[in-house]
Order: structure tokens, then C-alpha cells, then sequence
């Protein structure tokens, strides 16, 4: 399986890359490559220049500001699996790192090239929508910002315009305390793509209330969702209340229908994973108090 | 187009497509056979090489990607012609391979993570194979190869007591 | 088991496998690391189709393409070899590496293309213009059986290839004296081996010696016996080189179909030819293990 030929080109900076994308149509992007030479392997892209952004220094490195974590987009994901500064202010993206792929494909995939590529299953998008990440989109005109909620629009299919690539990803960072994470994802193997996967995030007050909640879907729609916890806000944690909060936020739920699930599968499973994983989230936040650094 | 790239520590060039990847580079241009294609769409890890020190798979790597880094293929672990590393001779040990085929990847995926952690739980080996697969096996005796050359390594430095002379490690405890 | 283990040289003693030492160093020798000068690489064009005729088939823009050697259909492969053998009394059953006036199954290899680079056949490969007439087709073994299903190879004149009935014992009376009977009904898709190294071939003719030489991923009996029939040349005129390693087959990899093919072509073109599947080729239209089946009316 060999690639259709295509031209190479690596431009020394960020403005140049753009500047390639914008003037032409059958240019894209080629970072970590674990999902595009696939494709390209497959002859299902056949794109006439990839523009190598890999060691682009605009769009490298970790870096805090005022409550965020800003993840360059060519972050490849095994540095991040072992980046401090995401453990200790975006703990989500730290527990969902080691489900995506293989240790080999974390070596060379990118953060942003998960977000890019929008796969519905995928964590990293998951864990974007689930904290109301921003992502940033370099272009020939300047930087522009989307909420990821907006920025993931179907099935592999984001807002990115030609002529645009990822720059990075803004992760809002949580100031309180007492917080704590959950994730669960069903699939066929521990590598693949999720079925359902569900994140979610907790911080408690001294007296263990819940003063804040995230909690997100992905693998059932066409996209990764947030569900809205609001109604849990305030309120000391049960099982109850939280799982009626699920059913809530789920009643309406559009699940995909394919080879691997049925949507009712989907539906049903998503509930579970919810409860789940708030669960594991309000535990890991509680314990936070008694055993202290985490 | 020319590269330029670092492969077991020697500087190799070659003149190609873009499109020709690091896998079949290293075979066809530089004849290092012992990486091996499986399946060119990066699940099985029989292309398996390390980047860096880090494994990868070299049939999702273009060669023209592949410049300024430190590539080590299988043919570059042995410490010298017809020696075998700790690694490779606890594979000999435990028999962790029949055909042979997936073996340079899931040994170079085992080496990684010997460097990097010589106090490997089996969970963490599973985790560091996880990449590879093995049709033959059933990766039992792989496993127990990785867990044999971690023992080994740990106790490389370590004073122990003279054993009987002709011995295998595993007699001699 | 008494024996006194020391008495053993090999049994029950703690030995290593000899070749274990050549595969952990990277030094197996398994057919796609086999190079022979000139020698020419092939992609093959499946049909997408699960019943077609071929119309026509149009090579034209693919020669023309860069490294391009040859462009081989069906019916030129069916001119010059005999059909490989159905190992069932079935005359008229004729099968072909590559696909003859009709397709049969979706992924059947219809046209091989040569060329100097495995990429450059694939780049040809997609410019080969097939001109196809689906047909009514069949992909369920029980309605396959039905005397209206579409023919699959309307020479032979049913779905049927062989029907026989195996018996041991007085079936009959055990389950008329039987307490209980169980019956339940199983069915099992078309399965193979999948091993991590495809089906590869280089097969390389010497015309001064009329002997073939073949390199294959191959440790199946009876291989350059069925080469030589097709080929319709002397068993002793194919030499199989014994000395490769094959990475991993559990019984699928009869290659006999990808080794013809080859071989023709390398007597054809005076080169060296190999043909490696891709892991499309070998899953869509390479060599499987076992077939649909379907079970029912065990007894206990």
C-alpha cells in the first residue's frame, strides 16, 4: 500500500506554513502523520503537498498563563502523557492520555493533530469539549479562537478552513482545591476507538459540595458532548441526584448506529459510563482532603 | 529529494520520493532487512524502530520526516558482530518468538522500556508491547523475556557470588 | 513416564532454538528480503464487484505510465497455464490466478500489472479501466444450494461442488436409543490465519536451463508440483528455495495462485518477478482459511 506521489515541503515558520495552505487547495498538513499516512497509504487522501508543521517552533511546547494551560498543537501526546504541568492543572487530559492509541503512536501523534482530525471517539477531543478548551487556529490573516464545542461539528469533520491549521489548544484550569477526575471507555481493545468514553471532572468545597462538574460523551453522537451538570452545582454529591442529572442530559441523545454498536447499545452504555465515571471523579476529589497531595 | 539520516549511528543518504517511507527506505536503499512491513498502515508494529530512543513505527514515518533524529534499527543492538544484547538472548532464553517476524519490533519495543524503567510490573511491559502483535506466541514467553532481561539488567552491576562454572544464569540461582 | 531424564540428549532438557539467535538479531531471511538483480515489482487490480462479466479492459494510459512493464489480463494468464487444481472431480471448474471472463467475488484479482517499483504498479494499477456487467450473485451458502441461485460457475452447472456423506457408526439407531437429543445450528464466516507477514513470491525462470526458481513464503506440501502443472512444464523444472523464512502461515498460505501468476510473468518477461500482497491484497483477495460453514443437528 503505497501512497499516490506528492510533494514535500517543510517551511521554516508558522507565517510560511500558512502562507503554503492558503494558495493551495490540495495542500494539507502533515504533523505526527499517525492518522493521515494511513489514509494516504489507503490512496483514501491523495493530497498533491504536504506542509510538514512538526517542528515549527510557534506551534511547540507547554506553557501556563492566567488560568489556562496553553498545549501547542504539535505537542506529540507521549510528552504530554509525562508533562508535569498538565498533571497537575489539566489532571483530565493526564488520565485519558495513556487510552489513546499505542505508547508507538503517542511517540509521534500530536494534540492537535487528535483535534484536526475530530474522530467522534477520540479522548482528546473528548476531554477539549468536556472542559470548554479553545482551540486556536493559525492562518495567513493571524490567530483566530474557537470553543471546541463549536470547533467539532460532525464526524471527522471540524470548522477548520483551508488555509488554516491548528496552533493550540487553550485548557482551562480549575483553581480550586479538592478536584478530581473520572474516565471510562468501552472498546474492543484497550487501544481502540471508543465505543462510548465518558470524562468527567469534580471540585468539592471543605464541606464536600460539588462547585463545579464536567462531564462529557464521546464515541455515541456525531461528536463529542458536554452534558450540562448544572443542576448537581452546589449540592453535596449522591448517586441518585447525579444519575437523574444523566438521565436528564441524555434524554435526547442522538447515538450513532454502527459495526461495532447499535445506537441503543450506545444509549444505554452511555448512562453507565456517566455514573461511572462522576463517581470516580467525586472520589478522586473527596480523598484529596484526607491524603492530601494526590 | 536527498536525505540525510542517523541510522545506528551511522550517517546514510539516499535520493527519493516523498512518499517513500522510513520503512522501506531502511530496506531497500540502506538493506537493513531486519525491519519488517506487516501491514504499512501502523497497527501491527513489525515496522517497528526506535526514534530518539523512542519506538515507532517506521511505515507512518516518511524518510524525508526522518532527518535530525537518532534512528536505531534491530541490526543496531547487538554490542558487536554475532554478540547479543541482554534483551536479545532473554528472547533466545525464554523462546519469546517462533517465526521470527514481529520479533525485531517487539524486542526493540522491550528495549525502550528497559532504559527507561529496569523495574518493569507486567503491566508495564503488556502496556510497552501493546503495539506489537505476535500471531504465534500467545506473548507469554515474550512477556517472560522482558521480565528475564530486566532481572538481568538489574542485576548486572550487582557483586554476587562466584557460581559453578558452566551454568546458565537461571541454573546458577 | 519412569525414564531417567539425564539419560536424554534432547528431551526434557533446557535447549535453545537454533534459530532463534538469527531472528532476534534482525537477520531472518523471509521472502520480500530476498533482491535478485532486475527484478520487477507487481500490483494487482481486484474487482469490487461480488458477480460481474468483464466487458473490456483497457491498459492503455497504465502503459504508459512511468516504470511500467506489462499489464497482465486473465485471458492471456488462462492461454498459457492450466487451471489450478480444485482437488474435486470437477472438470469444468476452471480457476485462474487472475479472474477469466468473469468475476466471482468481490476483491478476485483481475489484472496484474508490472513494474519497477511496487509503487509505481500501484499508481498503474489505478489506471487500468475495467469495463464490468454485474451480476446476480450469491454470497450465502444455503441459498447458494437453491436450484434458482445465480450459478457461480455456470459451466459446471450447479452450486454444488462435491456432496458426500460421511458415516460412522449405526447413526440411526444411537438416536432412536438416545434419552435426549440436542440439535442447535452454528455458522462460521470465512476466517483466516492472518499472519503478520503476507503471502510474498520472486520467482525468477532461466530459459538456458528451462528451471523456474521460486523464493516464496511458503511451507505448505505439494507447492511446486501444482507450480509445474500449471505451467506445464516438469516437476523437476521448479526449484523452490527452501532456505526462506516464513513469517507465520498456521496453514494459510498455499500461495499457489499468487506463485503461478508470477512465474508466468517471469518466463514471459525474461526478469525476476515478485509479488508481496499488501495486507489489502491478502485480506481481500489472497489465500483464506477456512470458508463460510454452517453446522446443525449435533446429538448427545
Amino acid at each position: 500500500m503505497k501512497p499516490a506521489p506528492f510533494e514535500y515541503v517543510r517551511p521554516a515558520s508558522l507565517a510560511e506554513a500558512c502562507e503554503l495552505l492558503a494558495g493551495d487547495d490540495d495542500a494539507r498538513v502533515i504533523a505526527g502523520g499517525q492518522t493521515l499516512v494511513p489514509m494516504l497509504a489507503m490512496r483514501l487522501a491523495r493530497p498533491a503537498r504536504l506542509v510538514d508543521i512538526l517542528r515549527l517552533p510557534e506551534l511547540a511546547g507547554i506553557r501556563e498563563e492566567e488560568g489556562a494551560v496553553i498545549v501547542g498543537a504539535t505537542t506529540r501526546q507521549a510528552q504530554a502523557e509525562r508533562d508535569p504541568v498538565i498533571r497537575s492543572s489539566v489532571p483530565m487530559l493526564a488520565r485519558v492520555l495513556p487510552w489513546v492509541g499505542h505508547p508507538p503512536t503517542r511517540n509521534r501523534g500530536t494534540v492537535g493533530g487528535s483535534i484536526a482530525n475530530g474522530d467522534p471517539s477520540a479522548e482528546i477531543p473528548l476531554v477539549a469539549v468536556t472542559l470548554g478548551a479553545v482551540i486556536m487556529l493559525a492562518a495567513k490573516t493571524g490567530t483566530t479562537s474557537m470553543p471546541a464545542e463549536d470547533f467539532f461539528i460532525g464526524p471527522m469533520v471540524t470548522s477548520i478552513e483551508q488555509g488554516q491549521c491548528v496552533r493550540a489548544i487553550r485548557f482551562p484550569v480549575w483553581p480550586h482545591r479538592r478536584i478530581g477526575t473520572g474516565f471510562f471507555e468501552v472498546s474492543s481493545r484497550r487501544s481502540d476507538f471508543a465505543f462510548v468514553a465518558a470524562a468527567a471532572q469534580i471540585a468539592l468545597d471543605e464541606e464536600g459540595r460539588c462547585l463545579e462538574i464536567a462531564l462529557g460523551l464521546g464515541g455515541v453522537a456525531d461528536r463529542p458532548l458536554r452534558l450540562d451538570m448544572s443542576s448537581l452545582a452546589g449540592t453535596a454529591f449522591d448517586a441518585a441526584s447525579a444519575a437523574d442529572a444523566i438521565d436528564a442530559a441524555c434524554a435526547d441523545l442522538e447515538a450513532m448506529s454502527d459495526l461495532h454498536a447499535s445506537a441503543a447499545y450506545r444509549r444505554r452504555v452511555a448512562g453507565v459510563l456517566c455514573r461511572r465515571a462522576l463517581q470516580q471523579a467525586h472520589d478522586n476529589a473527596a480523598a484529596r482532603l484526607t491524603k492530601g497531595a494526590r | 529529494m536527498k536525505v540525510e539520516l542517523r541510522i545506528n549511528g551511522v550517517s546514510r543518504s539516499a535520493d527519493i520520493e516523498p512518499r517513500k517511507t522510513l520503512l522501506d527506505v531502511l530496506r531497500e536503499n540502506f538493506l537493513l532487512n531486519g525491519t519488517h512491513a506487516g501491514c504499512e498502515h501502523g497497527v501491527c508494529g513489525a515496522c517497528t524502530v526506535l526514534v530518539d530512543g523512542e519506538p515507532v513505527r517506521s511505515c507512518l514515518m516518511f524518510a524525508v520526516q526522518a532527518d535530525g533524529y537518532e534512528i536505531t534499527t534491530i541490526e543496531g543492538l547487538a554490542p558487536a558482530p554475532g554478540e547479543l544484547s541482554v534483551i536479545q538472548a532473554a528472547f533466545c532464553e525464554t523462546h519469546g518468538l517462533q517465526c521470527g517476524y514481529c520479533t525485531p519490533g517487539m524486542i526493540l519495543s522491550a528495549h525502550a522500556l528497559l532504559q527507561r524503567n529496569v523495574t518493569p510490573t507486567r503491566e508495564d511491559i503488556v502496556e510497552a508491547i501493546s503495539g506489537n502483535i505476535c500471531r504465534c506466541t500467545g506473548y507469554g514467553q515474550i512477556v517472560e523475556a522482558v521480565q528475564f532481561a530486566a532481572d538481568r539488567l538489574r542485576l548486572a552491576n550487582t557483586p554476587r557470588p562466584a557460581g559453578p562454572a558452566g551454568k546458565s544464569v537461571a541454573e546458577a540461582k | 513416564m519412569s525414564a531417567d531424564p539425564a539419560t536424554f540428549r534432547f528431551v526434557s532438557t533446557n535447549r535453545r532454538v537454533r534459530e532463534d539467535r538469527r531472528f532476534v538479531a534482525g537477520r531472518g531471511h523471509y521472502v520480500a528480503d530476498v533482491a535478485l538483480e532486475g527484478m520487477l515489482h507487481v500490483a494487482v487490480l481486484p474487482s469490487q464487484h461480488p458477480a460481474a462479466r468483464i466487458l473490456s479492459i483497457d491498459a492503455s494510459e497504465a502503459l504508459a505510465m512511468p516504470g511500467v512493464h506489462y499489464v497482465l489480463t486473465g485471458e492471456e494468464l488462462a492461454a498459457a497455464t492450466d487451471p489450478l487444481m480444485n482437488g474435486l472431480d470437477t472438470p469444468n471448474v476452471r480457476r485462474h490466478p487472475l479472474a477469466v471472463g468473469q468475476t466471482r467475488y468481490a476483491g478476485e484479482w483481475v489484472v496484474a500489472v508490472v513494474a519497477d517499483s511496487r509503487a509505481q504498479a500501484e499508481d498503474a494499477a489505478e489506471k487500468v479501466v475495467v469495463d464490468y456487467e454485474p451480476l446476480p450473485f450469491v454470497i450465502n451458502a444455503e441459498e447458494a444450494l437453491k436450484p434458482d441461485s445465480p450459478p457461480v460457475h455456470p459451466a459446471h452447472g450447479s452450486n454444488v461442488l462435491l456432496d458426500r456423506t460421511f458415516v460412522w457408526g449405526e447413526v440411526e439407531k444411537h438416536f432412536a436409543e438416545s434419552p435426549r437429543h440436542l440439535s442447535f445450528r452454528v455458522t462460521w464466516g470465512r476466517s483466516s490465519t492472518v499472519p503478520i507477514e503476507t503471502f510474498g513470491v520472486v520467482a525468477s525462470w532461466d530459459p538456458w536451463r528451462d528451471m523456474l526458481d521460486v523464493w516464496a513464503s511458503i511451507q505448505m506440501p505439494k507447492y511446486p508440483d501444482q507450480i509445474a502443472r500449471a505451467l506445464r512444464i516438469p516437476a523437476n523444472g521448479v526449484r523452490v528455495h527452501q532456505d526462506v523464512d516464513v513469517g507465520g502461515s498456521y496453514g494459510v498460505k498455499r500461495g499457489i495462485k499468487q506463485t503461478v501468476l508470477v512465474a508466468h510473468l517471469a518466463r514471459r518477461l525474461g526478469r525476476p518477478v515478485r509479488l508481496i500482497e499488501d495486507r489489502l491484497d491478502n485480506m481481500g483477495g489472497g489465500d483464506a482459511h477456512g470458508p463460510d460453514r454452517i453446522r446443525s443437528r449435533l446429538q448427545r
